[in-house]
């Protein structure tokens, strides 16, 4: 009985934020998925027509949709993974003393507190054809080529580019998560592994993975979730990389297609929701 | 108990999940709220201002002047406004980029419009072309100054049917070929405007050994590219849209600026060149001549290169330059009193007065679209305006033979107001150039995206 009522009251003190949640989100939500079965004019004085399942049928039978969603699927297991394995690289690296490690520390986040806008254009100099310091190297100094790559312009090149700037500006994220869980691990654990003779990918898989596991599940999802929908460091730093967000916001904006726009946004929804369920059921079962 | 809790994490990660996808359609932060639509009436003369008798009405203006010292001239020109229209308060909704400014309009068409809102001739297309502007409204500022404007500017302004206009014109800009005359006579080259003249100059002046180009073209995925190829297709008498208003990509002559354009390219900076690039290298030397618009004047002056730059207009079987009028929207939909309020307000802004206040917010750049504010004293009256005197003739020249895709025989078809802002054409070229494809593909593939693009 006590119980019961633990619980009536537990959510009741969670029910503002409900219902904070289902206002500001569950509205929007529910509208967009209106909207996914109307062709939607831009002028709201003019009414909307149902389509039926208009819009997803369009966008299944369009080619650009899955190759937009295969390129969005390559470019987040390559960020998320590389993001997340250098940040708890380094993390590891730095959970010891060590003389100026405040300013390595300072130096790692730059990137991460730094506005995209800034970085986004600085690294669009450094790869400038006529000017970029990054050609200089490469052609005048090194003479690795004959003429200055077009890098940003290359779908490849522009891929690997955005793919290395996306881990770079994010991976500081995953660092501050694993240094603030890394140092909460008991040190006597690994005084007792060191008795055991245990080495050091032993220590790593036994004591500090099962100790970050919680953590790493949290920066996994939201990074996957993050990296899924990115669209201003894609879209600012290279037109060549057409992920699933720069497909939906040339739909929505360059197009004026909102009903599509909207259906994209479902399909995303559903695959990106299955996607983290199976991956927190079947690798993070830490529960 | 554990099912519960797996089903309330299920629920907030779903509502996690979906409210990130909606991100690529973002609420604008501050949409401004507006009453529902009503019947249209006139506005009283601005001369009588009746404050005591007026409800207090607030409208918002939103534009395109995000610098600091903009709004802040902008901020100047509203203060008189109130302090001579007391009930009236504007609010300025600055907003940046072209992709935003695009995004920010979409997202207030969905409701809540700003009541006037700066836009350029594709965006007023846009406004038309899905009945958000007020007709009605906007011819009548514009018929309270009759023949105050330049006929150019008026042609370019007119809807489809040459019954009203497709906004307030308050400034210009042209864009066409600048190049460095000293360099240019050094080599005993003609001025860069024919196609001949153009190509046989970038051909002289190319040598990527030592990084130097013939020409700095645009090719951006952005609207610069289409602007500038423009120029090249109306020369040689080709348009995206024939007299009917339908696509015309793929005529012979389109694919022969087409191919002309890429062959250019072969002596440019290679790449994505966007407005950055293209100016960086005529102020940096790397090129001799490159394709931009009059807003290249300030930094010439202040770079002290004024004198050495000559401007000329692509020119084959006609000259054509583009251009872009700068125009005040009143929105579709507004109250009584913010409709009458939007009218007043944009009346002030084209008074001679106020109009040199809106120009010299960035000199040079922005050019009058009425010959009594270009001669007017108080406007002449500006260092940057001063320094490129001499080049007066050209830049009016150009306004004269301002051509745009969409303006067929005299009639200005709204429909190319979603082409361009669908950016198909720029893509097109782009894909032209940096990507090396086939011009007669193009043009094909170009055709049928304007064909779709026009039947929706």
């Amino acid at each position: 009985m006590n119980r019961k009522k633990e619980m009536t009251a537990g959510f009741l003190f969670i029910a503002p934020s409900i219902l904070l949640i289902v206002l500001l989100i569950g509205y929007p939500m529910i509208y967009n998925f209106i909207i996914s079965f109307h062709k939607v004019p831009v002028n709201p004085k003019k009414p909307m027509q149902f389509v039926n399942f208009g819009n997803f049928t369009k966008t299944l039978a369009d080619p650009s949709f899955y190759k937009a969603l295969g390129v969005t699927v390559f470019f987040t297991l390559l960020v998320v993974f590389l993001s997340t394995a250098v940040g708890l690289a380094v993390a590891i690296l730095l959970n010891r003393r060590f003389f100026g490690k405040k300013i390595v520390k300072a130096l790692i986040l730059l990137p991460y507190i730094v506005p995209s806008v800034s970085l986004i254009f600085a690294w669009k100099y450094m790869f400038n054809n006529t000017y970029g310091i990054v050609n200089y190297l490469f052609v005048d100094v090194l003479g690795l080529f004959e003429r200055a790559p077009l890098w940003f312009d290359r779908p490849a090149s522009a891929f690997v580019l955005v793919t290395l700037f996306c881990v770079w500006k994010f991976f500081p994220y995953a660092f501050m998560s694993f240094y603030a869980i890394l140092q909460t691990i008991d040190r006597t654990l690994y005084e007792a592994a060191d008795v055991d003779g245990a080495n050091g990918w032993q220590k790593f898989k036994v004591i500090t993975l099962q100790e970050i596991k919680p953590v790493l599940a949290t920066v996994v999802t939201l990074r996957t979730i993050w990296v899924f929908y990115m669209y201003t460091e894609v879209a600012l730093l290279s037109g060549q990389v057409k992920t699933i967000s720069v497909y939906l916001y040339e739909n929505a904006f360059s197009m004026r297609d909102m009903g599509k726009a909207a259906a994209i946004s479902i399909l995303l929804f559903a695959i990106i929701f299955s996607f983290i369920m199976l991956v927190r059921k079947k690798v993070f079962k830490y529960e | 108990m554990k099912k519960m809790k797996k089903t309330l994490a299920a629920i907030l990660a779903a509502a996690m999940t979906l409210s990130l996808a909606a991100c690529g359609g973002k609420e604008p932060e501050n949409v401004p709220k507006q009453d529902t639509p009503s019947a249209e009436s006139p506005t009283p003369a601005p001369s009588e201002p009746e404050n005591e008798e007026k409800n207090p009405v607030t409208i918002q203006f939103m534009h395109s002047m995000v610098q600091e010292e903009r709004q802040q001239a902008i901020q100047g020109l509203i203060d008189k406004f109130e302090e001579e229209y007391s009930w009236i308060t504007v609010e300025q909704v600055p907003t940046d980029g072209e992709s935003t400014y695009d995004t920010k309009l979409t997202a207030f068409a969905g409701g809540g419009m700003p009541a006037v809102i700066e836009v350029n001739q594709n965006r007023a297309k846009w406004l038309v072309g899905n009945e958000l502007a007020d007709l009605s409204a906007i011819r009548e500022v514009i018929e309270a100054k009759p023949g105050e404007y330049y006929d150019a500017i008026l042609k370019i302004n007119t809807t489809e049917d040459g019954q009203d206009f497709i906004g307030v014109p308050v400034g210009g800009w042209v864009q066409g070929i600048w190049y460095n005359k000293t360099a240019f006579d050094e080599k005993g080259l003609a001025a860069p405007d024919t196609w001949e003249n153009i190509l046989a100059a970038a051909k002289a002046f190319h040598d990527p050994d030592n990084k130097k180009y013939g020409i700095a073209l645009p090719t951006v995925d952005g609207a610069f590219s289409e602007q500038s190829f423009s120029q090249f297709a109306l020369s040689v008498g080709a348009n995206a849209l024939n007299a009917d208003g339908e696509a015309d990509f793929n005529s012979d002559k389109m694919i022969e600026a087409l191919t002309f354009y890429k062959e250019l390219y072969q002596y440019s900076i290679q790449g994505s060149n966007g407005t950055t690039e293209v100016k960086d290298a005529l102020l940096n030397g790397s090129v001799p001549m490159g394709i931009y618009s009059t807003y290249i004047l300030k930094d010439l002056i202040n770079e002290g290169m004024m004198d050495d730059f000559g401007f000329a207009l692509v020119t084959k079987e006609t000259s054509a330059s583009y251009g872009s009028v700068g125009m005040l929207s009143v929105s579709d939909g507004l109250s009584d009193e913010e409709r009458e309020a939007a009218i007043l307000f944009v009346k002030f802004l084209v008074e001679t007065e106020n109009n040199v206040a809106w120009l010299h917010m960035a000199p040079g750049g922005q050019q009058p679209v009425m010959p009594a504010v270009a001669s007017d004293p108080a406007y002449l009256d500006n260092e940057i305006i001063k320094g490129f005197e001499a080049l007066s003739p050209e830049i009016s020249a150009a306004f004269g033979s301002i051509s745009l895709f969409g303006i067929v025989d005299g009639r200005n078809f709204v429909s190319m107001g979603n082409v361009t802002s669908s950016n198909v054409i720029s893509r097109a070229i782009y894909d032209l150039t940096v990507n090396d494809k086939d011009p007669a593909e193009v043009a094909a593939e170009t055709q049928k995206q304007i064909e779709d693009l026009i039947s929706q």
